[in-house]
């Protein structure tokens, strides 16, 4: 099955190759293309179906070789280009980026931008052209060297910039479009830019035209903002066949000089174009998602409030009809006490509760200013066991803890009590009732508290996500909370100059490690 | 409520222990025996060493296993299908989504919680 997929992926690799030989720069018959379709396949192949399916890139790219042409030196040099060029692009994206991209998220389109403009492309460029440059299968001087690179640069980057985000637009869907799904806006869209295009490529004022290429923007920029990713890229894509088909023909705003240059300016112009259109996309939608988890976060906070007053007005209630009708001395003084206990428990539950809400938008209005006093970092995790005590044995969840003596230093001593709170009180959620191991010591100048569960752990993709605010991983329908401790927790830390970071893999459990500077 | 016949059982599932205590201590005074559990894995657990009860207060949003997810799992069991349900939830009717079910809206009105058990356990109060 995979032999399958690898040699359909080298066929659609030939076949792509092969479209793209029909804009091949005249300086050589052995390349580069003024559109490279190939590499935009490949790297959405390797996101999608991973590294592994390399020798179907390799097989394509060596398929396109023609060795009537060129020698077998730079038939290698082509397909190391080509086949390490999109596997550079996913490695160092992933890596950047630590999850795989997401063409939803402003960040994931600015780093893939950059690597893909800045690395893998100028790598690709640079092996290729010097392969050919030094098999002597273009004239060798430096012009051709660099009207070959820069050639192949651009070719390559407007593929991955154009078709990447095309191909995967199909896997991964478009959050929170559903108020979105307008067909009639769809269509009409469609129509607004066909007419744009048509009018621009079939003006009668030669270079002139080139003024009223902007007309496309607003049209791009609505797809952009209305339909999210498929049917903008879809749309690019369209532009780009357009425009390299009407240029190639002699036609529209962006006839040069020469071949060459025709084709630079074209690619220009795609190249804006599509990062224009990926940004807006990726904002936008970022700002739906801020949206819907500030909407979703009142109802949690409704829901969270809900639990104290339910107990307080059940309780009060009850109080009331017991004084009318029974009198207090119905009860025994144990049971007055148990009811005056959970009273003062709730209400403090609901004046945390309010606090937490207030700590959360202090912080995100940048507004958190520390208090230090003298502080013993031992003893907060200790206070803190013993506050989490009677829900652990309730759960019949044992808990080590590993402390030496006290650990000083001149720290915000009830925000790190927050902390701590948060991060007991998550691995007692998230822990599955499985041992929770705690410890605090000092290495050099550093205060560290490890927190380690065995519970449901966390995907290496979410990892860093857990702690924006409002994030939530499980559903609320299962994991209760305002979904905003560990947000707090590390605008704490980062204000006392230290961090918080996450090891862990689900179904094995979490390691919170805390880092304060002594101070 | 017949001294000596033998009291209505109720099994209440929340995950938050002070409602728990709460309702236990209201439910007792009242002369109904309570079983309570903080989960639907522990209700499950619960059923199947026990009599049936005469009625499952059931909350919704709770860990390990949620509300909706064990009253799914009791109709789709012929030994459980038959014992009543009432959902006890801070949601509003129509965003539990399941139909055909008694639902109490926390704040809790205890009159009201009164009432709806008298009705399950009429057999048994009368």
């Amino acid at each position: 099955m995979k032999w399958l997929l690898i040699v359909l992926i080298g066929l659609t690799y030939y076949v792509l190759g092969q479209i793209s030989f029909l804009t091949v720069l005249p300086i050589s018959p052995a390349g580069p293309a003024l559109a490279w379709l190939p590499t935009g396949f490949a790297v959405a192949a390797i996101y999608l179906y991973g590294f592994g399916i390399w020798p179907g890139i390799a097989l394509g790219s060596l398929l396109n070789a023609d060795l009537n042409v060129v020698a077998i030196p730079v038939v290698a040099g082509f397909v190391i280009a080509n086949t390490l060029d999109p596997i550079i692009a996913v490695w160092l994206t992933r890596r950047g980026l630590g999850r795989e991209v997401d063409f939803y998220r402003p960040l994931d389109v600015i780093v893939f931008i950059l690597v893909v403009s800045f690395v893998s492309s100028p790598f690709s460029a640079s092996v290729g052209a010097a392969s050919l440059f030094m098999s002597h299968a273009i004239p060798p001087n430096i012009f051709n060297f660099a009207l070959t690179w820069l050639t192949w640069w651009i070719s390559d980057l407007l593929s991955v910039l154009v078709l990447t985000p095309l191909l995967m637009s199909w896997r991964q869907a478009a959050p929170l479009l559903q108020n979105k799904r307008n067909l009639g806006a769809k269509i009409f869209g469609g129509i607004l830019g066909v007419a744009v295009l048509y009018t621009i490529f079939s003006m009668p004022l030669g270079r002139d035209t080139i003024h009223f290429v902007y007309w496309v923007f607003p049209v791009i920029l609505w797809q952009a903002i209305r339909h999210g990713l498929r049917v903008t890229a879809a749309s690019i894509f369209l532009l780009a066949l357009v425009t390299v088909w009407a240029t190639s023909q002699g036609i529209g705003p962006f006839i040069g000089p020469s071949m060459e240059l025709s084709f630079l300016y074209v690619h220009s112009f795609l190249a804006v174009s599509s990062i224009t259109a990926l940004l807006v996309v990726a904002v936008v939608s970022e700002r739906d998602r801020a949206i819907h988890n500030r909407d979703e976060f009142f109802l949690i906070a409704s829901h969270e409030l809900y639990t104290p007053l339910t107990v307080l007005s059940m309780l009060s209630k009850f109080l009331d009809k017991l004084v009318s009708k029974e009198g207090l001395d119905s009860m025994t003084r144990a049971q007055r006490m148990d009811l005056i206990r959970m009273n003062s428990k709730e209400t403090q539950r609901l004046s945390k509760l309010v606090e937490d809400l207030l700590e959360g938008s202090r912080i995100a209005a940048g507004r958190l200013v520390l208090e230090p006093v003298d502080t013993d970092l031992s003893e907060i995790v200790r206070e803190v066991i013993h506050e989490h005590s009677d829900q652990a044995s309730q759960s019949n969840v044992s808990v080590h803890l590993n402390a030496g003596t006290e650990i000083l230093g001149k720290w915000d001593e009830r925000r790190l009590y927050f902390v701590v709170r948060t991060l007991m009180a998550n691995a007692l959620k998230f822990g599955e009732g499985n041992p929770i191991s705690i410890s605090v010591e000092r290495k050099g100048s550093l205060a560290t508290i490890i927190v380690e569960d065995k519970g449901i752990g966390i995907a290496e993709g979410s990892q860093q996500r857990i702690f924006e605010r409002f994030s939530r991983l499980k559903s609320v329908a299962s994991y209760g909370g305002l979904g905003q401790g560990l947000f707090i927790s590390m605008a704490i830390m980062r204000a006392h100059r230290g961090n918080i970071r996450v090891e862990s893999r689900p179904g094995k459990g979490s390691t919170f490690i805390v880092e304060l500077p002594s101070s | 409520m017949v001294a000596g016949a033998t009291p209505p059982t109720i099994l209440l599932v929340d995950d938050e222990p002070s409602i728990r205590q709460l309702m236990r201590f209201m439910l007792e005074r009242d002369g109904y025996v309570v079983w309570d559990v903080s989960n639907g894995a522990e209700a499950l657990a619960a059923l199947n060493s026990m009599e049936h009860p005469d009625l499952i207060l059931l909350d919704l949003m709770m860990p390990v296993m949620n509300g909706w997810i064990f009253f799914e799992t009791i109709k789709a069991d012929h030994r459980f299908n038959t014992i009543p349900v009432v959902i006890i939830t801070a949601y509003s009717r129509s965003e539990i989504h399941i139909p055909d079910v008694e639902c109490l809206r926390k704040p809790l009105d205890f009159d009201a919680v009164r009432k709806t058990l008298t009705k399950y356990c009429r057999d048994k109060t009368s």
